[in-house]
């Protein structure tokens, strides 16, 4: 068996040589022309884009490699489009994947040097991880002469290889994604947004191996983008689920069903040592006075919410095991799993039924009907009083029991028990659980508006000023809490801020101040101009054609707005704006303005149901946009009576 | 036993200086690092330092009895911070950190609020792998640097953290250099400190280079802590500072200019010979820098030749010498203007349509050369900032052959090295890597200053970072001729920014039609120069009228050696871009439009004036777009906010209206001057005329507007004046005055009233 793969192996380098040769002498300049109107801007651009996936089965494996390997060989016609350009790429590496045989070779069919510059990757959220990256630079000739690019990644052990996207940082205008299985492995595929990107499968036989073949033509280039969905939302990939293989006979299963990916998942958590006494004088503590069973859990979650600092470990295998809860109590760090964990130690030393949980987040479109790694990137805690089951998640700062952050609402959930688990979903909220109450009243001054507003501040609208406060330094604090209470408004002065308690979590967050606004006052003759609604929501969120990816809000919104106009004595209402209305299934808009005789009654009502609006709904997203903003570009006149 | 004896040799062959007993750093820990209460006025900060000590050891290795070059320099960091609120837990919860050297350690204790002190288990800190270019990976290797980092058990508000770093390094001076890294920095941190000290212990043969500015402390000796011996002695010398509030956050602030700073460098004198220790004991040096040190470091730079430089010469003193002789050049002013233009034309033929086909020819036509001054320059920061489209020339590619082309024609060229005005006056000056160079040359009008040319800048245009230097001219008509004098400084009508507005209403009156002609000069020109020329355009300008006829010079020998064939009969320039270059300059224009207003439609621009020939010479362009919300309904009226149309204005906070705590370093003297007409729509009057009138004028600047209507047209103008580009702190209310009122108009609104 080892020889025959020693063999293919030989094969597998030929076939790269002889490809190369083949592409050598191709000069692409006659097609710069069609490329610049497709890929405009792009320096560069892969004629074609081959990733060939194949497998071998290792009947003695070495330490640190599984039976099944995979050897991923991507091969890249690129051309540049302009002369004497540097192309650079970035390959990520970690302890089961690594990068091999990189190599450049220019249009002479001769092999270039390369600079590669290869080192830990820092990711914003992972303190330590087995991430690396590799820089790869070279430089091209004239534009239109092709480099053919090259590079192979080998991953130890199959259930690794997880998602394959057809994107990247380059646009490519034929891309071929190629799994060549052979007859001792059962491997599936899920596809994911491939509507609208006309991408072809095929199937093909050659011997003992089956081809199944990707092809789509004119790919863009990977897009970075402000408020862009995370990338396995919008871009088309297929994730591979690696069943099972068959050696010598023998039928040995992979992840088959989520009960497989469970049943690994479980033999890595098992490990974890947890030593359940040295939690006991935290947990007596902590639980002491409180009555309830809600009580008693509450404290637990609070106290690691406000005491455990996030700081994550995802070294190889720590990826998926959390740290022992005695350690996370002792050093007051850990990342999800080490919260997790720790979490359901403290409740079953404080008696109650609690149960690692894996999830994935709002970022993945996945549900556990994958039995894959890429299906979770999150887990939390589940604790079951009651007969109800509620989700912790202690990376969370200011949630409160039976309460969940918008990016694990409606996610499916993988509960641990025992050889058994449990599918569970986390309860959805509308947007009325993010409701941002204001009521302002507002009096005419010599020159400008004063008055007083009382804001209140629910769900994600308040675990976000709460978040954003407690994180800032302290003598900046009040200048930061005016300036997120008057939106930045350089016009607005606040006196009297009644700061709420901060750390409240199950009532809503009420904040109340004076205000004088400045400029929102026109004078002209024996009429008043008034502008009542400064702040004016959404009004600049329209997207043009340029932007390439959807967009993802930060979080649905329930904006409830009433603002009161005391009428000057001596005055009446001349004008007052119409009312409008508009309501789709994703969002609506309701503004109206009242005479109540002395006083004028403004209330506004904003519902963004949907976090992400997708690039097809752009259009009617503008329009509605532009709608709003002519109710908003209405101003009220007052006049005096005569 | 083999291993342990070749260890042993090579410690008896070279060792540390080990006449007299040495110094240990970090050994003695001041009393005020044992503090744990914070003053109450430092209460509601994020963290306070109690302590901060940085501490070298300058020895020296021994060979024999020789001393080798080799200097060992081991570095001692102490810091103990009080964390008093969640941002700075999040901050110090994990600690990165760096150790040179085989004995480079790092030990950090938390003291817990009771007082309880937790040592931190370093050996759990994780060696990161860093992608250091592999050139670089032996000198890392052999200096034995580790970059590492931990987090942080147990940390809760109210702890302190404590910590300390070691590092050794042996500095060669055969490859180093003898002066150690130089210095310069605020004694106020990012956090109030109520202790800080800074210590050197020098071996015999170094002295410390130092100064302290605005009231730092001084540094002394420290008798106690040095060791005098019969061979050899160790000084001690040591600077502290204590209660030093943090940094001050205000705009317009150079902050080693406006607080407590100091400057040092340990120079080794170098002297490999056994006697050496006659060099004597460490000592301060507290002189000011040398003016001949200054001269001997930058004169050469004006004599650098390379063969681009003389390709640069050669045509540009073919052209002038024929327009000298065609009688088209007549005054020096004329000359040394052409002179400055053709060298820029032949060098940006060299660089956009020279011969880039191998690596020897991208060297020669500037590619390469433009990539060395892209590194140099970014080291500079703010000054000379690469900018759309730009290349500059290398500064001493530069320096030569202007001196050189202007030589020919028996002008004589002077070198300008000045101090950069954010690091101090001439006086503050203590090392020459703190200096810079400009051309200068004399006539009888005026001094015109140089920065190497890149492809914009006008001839003689004022560059920023020379207003109000001061530094030394030097000649070139014999040696060591130099001499003390001031850099230029600007008038605010030399720095021009104006934007006149021509602005109507469709019928729908639902956007506002604007169309507006920008015109800037002097250091107002550098920020839109670019992005205005992104078209190339001007090239063919410069092939034209610089252009040397080759052709008929053929078979004569060239005037130099090393000269390149650059120039051709072709005079234009084909950019096979130029549709995308134009295109994408109307997309940056589109972009720096909405960055100011809610735009509807870009509609056109156009380039009017290049602004690159002469110190005089505008650049200007029009441009027409629709806008967005500047119109809000109000019954049968409309609002239109007209104070926008003059751009952003500055905003003071709460806190700058009443009170200015540093001197005030504007980068210079300005005007802005809007000029705004308003076609009145058919059926319309305007009203609120009244919130249109400003007028604040004072010695730091002014703000001055005025409005009338003139038939259908209501006609507004703002000028804005920074008039200086410095000001003391206690003037501060000048400009509180004026800068307020530039904002109050941009927010103005007047109302368009149907008839």
């Amino acid at each position: 068996m080892r020889s025959g793969n020693m063999n293919r192996a030989i094969n597998i380098i030929l076939f790269s040589f002889l490809s190369i040769a083949s592409f050598s002498q191709t000069d692409y300049s006659s097609q710069l022309g069609a490329w610049k109107s497709k890929f405009p801007e792009e320096e560069f651009v892969a004629a074609s884009y081959k990733t060939i996936i194949s497998f071998t089965l290792n009947a003695d494996p070495k330490p640190g490699f599984a039976k099944v390997n995979v050897l991923v060989r991507n091969e890249i016609t690129i051309v540049p489009t302009k002369d004497f350009k540097g192309f650079d790429d970035g390959l990520f590496y970690n302890d089961q994947v690594s990068i091999d045989n990189v190599k450049a070779v220019n249009p002479k069919g001769k092999e270039v040097p390369l600079q590669k510059r290869c080192g830990s990757y820092q990711s914003e959220d992972i303190f330590h991880d087995d991430s690396k990256l590799c820089t790869i630079k070279f430089k091209t000739e004239e534009k239109g002469k092709p480099f053919i690019y090259y590079y192979e990644e080998n991953y130890h052990d199959v259930k690794y290889l997880t998602s394959q996207y057809f994107h990247e940082s380059f646009p490519a205008v034929d891309r071929v994604v190629e799994f060549r299985i052979p007859s001792w492995l059962e491997l599936d595929f899920r596809e994911f947004n491939f509507s609208n990107h006309g991408i072809e499968k095929t199937t093909a036989k050659d011997g003992d191996i089956s081809k199944v073949i990707y092809n789509v033509k004119d790919v863009q280039a990977y897009s970075r983008e402000r408020s862009a969905p995370n990338h396995a939302l919008s871009y088309p990939h297929v994730i591979t689920i690696s069943k099972a293989y068959t050696e010598n006979g023998q039928r040995h299963v992979l992840f088959e069903s989520v009960k497989d990916l469970y049943a690994w998942y479980r033999s890595v958590c098992d490990s974890t040592g947890n030593d359940a006494t040295a939690l006991k004088d935290k947990v007596n503590e902590l639980t002491a006075g409180k009555k309830t069973d809600l009580e008693k859990i509450e404290s637990i979650f609070y106290w690691v919410q406000d005491n455990i600092r996030y700081i994550a470990f995802e070294d190889g295998i720590m990826g998926f095991k959390p740290d022992a809860a005695q350690n996370v109590l002792k050093k007051k760090y850990g990342d999800c799993k080490g919260k997790a964990n720790l979490l359901k130690e403290m409740l079953k030393v404080a008696g109650f039924d609690a149960r690692l949980t894996w999830i994935g987040t709002s970022d993945l479109p996945y549900d556990y009907t994958i039995p894959s790694l890429a299906v979770d990137n999150h887990m939390i805690c589940t604790v079951i009083a009651g007969g109800k089951r509620y989700f912790l998640d202690g990376t969370e700062n200011f949630i409160g029991l039976n309460d969940y952050a918008q990016r694990i609402q409606g996610k499916q959930v993988l509960i641990e028990d025992g050889k058994n688990y449990i599918i569970d979903k986390v309860p959805d909220f509308s947007a009325e659980r993010n409701k941002m109450k204001s009521i302002t009243t507002i009096n005419i001054g010599a020159d400008t508006l004063k008055g007083t507003t009382h804001v209140e501040y629910n769900g994600e609208s308040k675990a976000m000023l709460q978040g954003v406060y407690t994180s800032i330094r302290n003598e900046k604090k009040k200048d930061a809490l005016s300036s997120f209470l008057r939106h930045g408004d350089d016009n607005l002065i606040l006196t009297n801020v009644k700061e709420p308690d901060f750390k409240e979590r199950q009532k809503p967050l009420q904040v109340s101040f004076d205000f004088k606004a400045n400029n929102q006052l026109t004078k002209a003759g024996n009429e008043l101009y008034i502008v009542m609604d400064w702040n004016k929501e959404f009004s600049s969120l329209e997207f043009d054609d340029k932007r390439k990816n959807d967009y993802e809000f930060s979080n649905k919104y329930y904006l409830d707005v009433q603002t009161e106009l005391v009428i000057p004595e001596g005055y009446k209402v001349d004008y007052l704006p119409a009312a409008f209305k508009k309501s789709t299934s994703h969002y609506s808009f309701e503004g109206s303005y009242t005479n109540k005789g002395k006083s004028i009654l403004y209330k506004k009502l904003i519902v963004v149901n949907k976090p992400v609006l997708l690039r097809s709904e752009f259009e009617a997203w503008n329009k509605f946009i532009k709608e709003i903003n002519t109710f908003y570009n209405d101003q009220v006149v007052l006049v005096k009576n005569k | 036993m083999k291993r342990e004896l070749s260890f042993g040799g090579i410690f008896l062959f070279i060792s540390i200086a080990a006449y007299s007993q040495q110094p240990v750093l970090g050994d003695k820990i001041e009393k005020e690092f044992e503090v744990t209460a914070i003053p109450d006025k430092w209460k509601n900060e994020s963290a306070v330092i109690i302590g901060q000590k940085t501490e070298y050891l300058f020895s020296r290795l021994v060979s024999g009895r020789k001393f080798t070059p080799v200097v060992r320099i081991r570095e001692y960091i102490h810091k103990r911070i009080k964390l008093q609120d969640k941002n700075a837990l999040e901050k110090f919860s994990t600690f990165y950190y760096v150790t040179m050297g085989k004995d480079g350690k790092a030990e950090y204790k938390v003291i817990k609020a009771n007082g309880k002190q937790v040592d931190i288990d370093m050996k759990s800190a994780i060696e990161e792998e860093k992608d250091i270019p592999s050139i670089y990976k032996p000198i890392y290797y052999k200096l034995g640097v580790k970059f590492l980092k931990i987090a942080i058990p147990d940390l809760e508000v109210g702890d302190i953290i404590d910590y300390n770093i070691r590092s050794t390094i042996d500095w060669d001076m055969r490859t180093e250099g003898i002066g150690f890294t130089p210095f310069i920095f605020s004694l106020a941190n990012n956090y109030p400190t109520l202790y800080q000290q800074y210590r050197f212990t020098l071996v015999d043969g170094m002295k410390v280079r130092f100064k302290a500015f605005n009231g730092a402390p001084n540094l002394k000796m420290d008798t106690k802590a040095s060791i005098f011996g019969d061979d050899l002695s160790y000084v001690a010398y040591y600077l502290q500072d204590k209660d030093r509030e943090k940094t001050i956050e205000e705009r317009w602030n150079y902050e080693l200019r406006n607080t407590p700073s100091i400057k040092f460098r340990v120079i080794m004198l170098a002297d490999n010979d056994p006697d050496s220790k006659s060099l004597g004991m460490a000592y301060v040096d507290r002189s000011f820098l040398d003016p001949e040190d200054m001269y001997k470091r930058f004169a050469g730079a004006a004599f650098y030749k390379t063969t681009t430089g003389n390709t640069l010469v050669a045509y540009t003193t073919e052209y002038i010498t024929k327009k000298r002789t065609d009688g088209v050049l007549k005054t020096d002013d004329d000359i040394i203007r052409e002179t400055y233009y053709c060298l820029r034309k032949v060098f940006l033929e060299m660089y956009y349509r020279g011969p880039v086909h191998s690596e020897l020819e991208k060297a020669m036509t500037g590619k390469k050369l433009y990539k060395k001054v892209l590194e140099q320059e970014k080291k500079g920061e703010t000054k000379k900032e690469e900018r759309e489209d730009e290349i500059r020339m290398n500064n001493i590619v530069f320096a030569t052959a202007f001196r050189m082309a202007l030589g020919a024609q028996g002008i004589p060229a002077e070198m300008f090295v000045y101090m950069p005005r954010k690091l101090g006056a001439w006086r503050d000056a203590l090392f020459l890597e703190e200096l810079d160079f400009v051309m200068k040359i004399k006539t009888r009008k005026r001094n015109y200053y140089f920065e190497a040319f890149n492809n914009f800048d006008a001839f003689a245009a004022p560059y920023e970072y020379l207003e109000g230097v001061e530094g030394y001219s030097i000649g070139y008509a014999e040696l060591n001729q130099y001499y003390r004098t001031p850099g230029p400084i600007t008038k605010f009508n030399d720095n021009l920014d104006r934007q006149e507005y021509t602005v109507s209403f469709p019928e729908s009156m639902e956007v506002t039609k604007v169309e507006r002609t920008s015109s800037y000069l002097g250091y107002e020109k550098n920020d839109r120069i670019g992005q205005a020329n992104f078209d190339r355009d001007y090239l063919n300008v410069d092939f034209q009228k610089y252009f040397v006829d080759q052709q008929k010079d053929k078979g004569k020998k060239k005037k130099e050696d090393e000269v390149m064939e650059i120039t051709s009969a072709n005079t234009k320039y084909d950019d096979p871009d130029k549709e995308d270059r134009r295109k994408k300059r109307t997309e940056l224009f589109e972009t720096d439009v909405k960055g100011e207003f809610d735009l509807d439609k870009y509609e056109n621009f156009e380039l009017i004036k290049d602004g690159r020939y002469g110190d005089s010479a505008l650049l200007q362009y029009n441009e027409r777009f629709t806008l967005k919300k500047l119109l809000s309904k109000a019954g049968r009226n409309y609002v239109f906010e007209v104070g926008k149309l003059v751009g952003g204005q500055i905003k003071l906070e709460q806190t700058e209206l009443t009170a200015r705590q540093s001197d005030i370093w504007l980068p210079f003297a300005r005007t802005i001057e809007n000029n705004i007409t308003i076609n009145i729509p058919a059926g319309y009057t305007v009203d609120g005329l009244q919130d249109l009138k400003f007028s604040v004028d004072n010695e730091s600047g002014s703000f001055v507007t005025d409005s009338k209507v003139e038939n259908d047209k209501l006609i507004i103008t703002a000028k804005k004046l920074y008039k200086k580009n410095f000001d003391k702190k206690e003037m501060w209310p000048n400009y509180v005055a004026f800068l307020e009122a530039a904002y109050k108009f941009s927010q103005a609104k007047i109302v368009l009233r149907k008839k």
